[in-house]
């Protein structure tokens, strides 16, 4: 009863006291506080254009890279009804000359009847005979036969008799100008080769990924002091155009971050609180890279980006200092003086976050420069120093560490 | 009378509603001794507890347009502060095994010296507490919650919350002077 008694006392001794109790302001806290809030407002920017930078890049790159197949397809094609279309000026002469009338067929005619048909063809073959005319100068005979096609139509009953005529006289020359045409599209259109250079194509662009391996030692350094790090991994470097690359890949890194917190009492004779944390983590990066100068054995680059994080284990060790007021009692001429001394304690607690419990997207911003030197040639060594800077709080406990060094990459 | 209005929290209020930054900062500094005092309470450090502030009168800021002018501000400015507070330990203790390996605790034998702690110290001697433990303790006995809304707000299950009470009260006993108050 008694001791229930002194315990609430003591809860009321508490809460009397933290209830009357107001600190005093801090001169420059509202200071600190608009420069801290513009930092945020400057964070939430950054993330939000980068975000939209990232999509905008993405578009861009897929926008690329299927313009680059068209353009590939387009190119096999040409080359295709380039090397046929060499062989047709005999045939054509021939043809023309000995049935020029020809060129109105009962199939072509026929073929005119369906016009959306007919329409669709006179849109391919042009296009075919306009490549092949600037890739090879050809003579301009056979393109001269194109608009024949057109002018039939104003007269098709007149020259569907005329060719009727034609027909019967010289039944083998019957494949006119237009059907020759007709098939050598036709054979461009379906033959399997194009699917070929096609692949070879694909192949050439499958050698721009360049992969590689990767150490790096550094440093992690948070406001108070610095720690020795280091990572490692994998790359790959993917080519978009000649001089700017995507670089990606997946590092494992161990961290130590040392963090010094001032105590309660500011004028605490006691050392600083302390945090170490030993942190592994994983780090993808998403970078793109310049090379600004480009020689044949060595390359100069720049490089920028993001780094998502995924913690794989956290240990923080927290040692926090305080002064504990002691009593000292003393004996002087039989009389038992008591005072009070201030003496430093030291409290240690440790703890330990559990593994793949923290994913943070975007949680670094990548600046890099980097070296390049030709090996072999397949084989080419990296020197780049980095920064990687945190765009928010890293890791279970809101860290805020910068870290440098450099990375070592051998590439093929 | 441009001072006096300044004085008036309902016209600072009103300015903050403007988005003024004179009168926001009119409002800073007015309050900030008690919100850090009160930051200071669920917080283990004082960098901890000035950024609990710090977020605080952001959410405040943000926010001050649903405050109920009728009632008064520090209640709801120290609801604002306590909610930041249990936020940040939420989230830097998510899935956390916390294990205490090393302590040492302040055992102060003097007599009469419960009559001389200040604020200062009983803060001190509550971060001798686990962290829970201490936030359990401040919203039940200080803050006056249950259990149940004390389970919600920290998601814990609320036989839980009964425990870190039981053990913060006693761990709490052995560190006061009680000789003084059975006197």
């Amino acid at each position: 009863m008694k001791n229930n008694k002194t315990e609430s006392e003591i809860f009321d001794q508490i809460k009397q006291s933290l209830e009357n109790y107001e600190e005093a302001y801090i001169p420059g806290s509202w200071e600190g506080f608009v420069q801290k809030k513009r930092i945020r407002q400057r964070k939430l920017f950054l993330r939000i254009a980068s975000g939209i930078a990232a999509c905008l890049l993405l578009g861009f790159v897929g926008i690329n890279l299927v313009h680059f197949e068209k353009r590939a397809n387009l190119k096999s094609t040409a080359e295709q009804t380039a090397g046929r279309i060499r062989i047709a000026p005999d045939v054509e002469t021939k043809s023309s000359k000995k049935t020029e009338p020809s060129v109105v067929s009962p199939k072509s005619d026929l073929k005119q009847s369906s016009p959306a048909l007919a329409e669709s063809k006179a849109k391919r073959i042009p296009r075919a005979v306009l490549i092949a005319e600037e890739k090879h100068k050809a003579s301009e005979q056979p393109v001269v036969s194109i608009p024949a096609v057109d002018s039939t139509k104003k007269n098709s009953t007149l020259a569907a008799n005329i060719d009727l005529r034609s027909n019967s006289n010289k039944p083998d020359t019957t494949k006119s100008r237009s059907d020759t045409i007709k098939d050598k599209t036709t054979n461009t259109f379906l033959n399997p080769a194009p699917a070929k250079e096609n692949q070879n194509l694909a192949d050439a662009s499958r050698r721009k990924v360049r992969f590689g391996i990767n150490f790096s030692p550094g440093v992690s350094s948070s406001q108070s002091s610095g720690a020795f790090n280091y990572m490692g991994g994998i790359s790959a470097d993917i080519s978009l155009f000649s001089n700017v690359q995507l670089s990606t890949g997946l590092q494992i890194e161990n961290q130590s971050i040392v963090n010094k917190l001032p105590g309660i009492v500011s004028v605490s004779t006691a050392p600083q609180n302390e945090t170490k944390t030993k942190l592994i983590n994983l780090d993808v990066p998403i970078n793109i890279t310049w090379k600004f100068a480009s020689e044949k054995s060595h390359a100069y680059y720049v490089s920028a980006g993001l780094s998502s994080l995924v913690y794989l284990r956290q240990e923080n060790k927290n040692t926090t200092y305080s002064d504990m007021l002691v009593p000292v009692s003393t004996v002087i001429a039989g009389e038992k003086i008591e005072s009070y001394s201030i003496v430093n304690q030291v409290s240690v607690t440790q703890d330990v976050v559990t593994p793949t419990q923290m994913i943070d997207f975007a949680g670094r911003i990548n600046i890099m420069v980097g070296f390049e030197k030709k090996l072999s040639n397949r084989l080419f060594i990296h020197f780049e120093p980095y920064a990687k800077i945190p765009s928010s709080g890293q890791a279970a406990g809101s860290l805020n560490h910068t870290t440098t060094g450099i990375n070592f990459k051998i590439s093929f | 009378m441009e001072s006096r209005k300044e004085e008036n929290i309902e016209f600072i209020i009103q300015g903050c509603v403007r988005k003024s930054e004179k009168y926001q900062e009119l409002l800073y500094k007015k309050f900030f001794g008690y919100a850090l005092s009160v930051a200071l309470i669920y917080n283990r450090h004082r960098s901890d507890a000035l950024e609990v502030v710090n977020d605080s009168f952001v959410k405040v800021f943000s926010k001050i347009g649903k405050y109920d002018t009728s009632k008064p501000f520090q209640g709801w400015l120290r609801k604002i502060v306590i909610n930041t507070s249990i936020d940040n330990l939420r989230r830097n203790n998510k899935d956390r095994q916390f294990v205490e390996t090393d302590k040492y605790p302040i055992r102060d034998e003097t007599p009469n010296v419960i009559s001389h702690l200040a604020a200062q110290d009983i803060i001190k001697i509550l971060n001798l507490l686990p962290h829970f433990h201490k936030t359990v303790f401040c919203l039940y006995e200080i803050e006056g919650f249950s259990h149940e809304e004390i389970a919600e707000q920290l998601g814990i299950p609320i036989s839980s919350s009964r425990v870190y009470l039981t053990r913060a009260k006693k761990q709490l006993r052995e560190l006061f002077p009680v000789n003084s108050m059975q006197e």
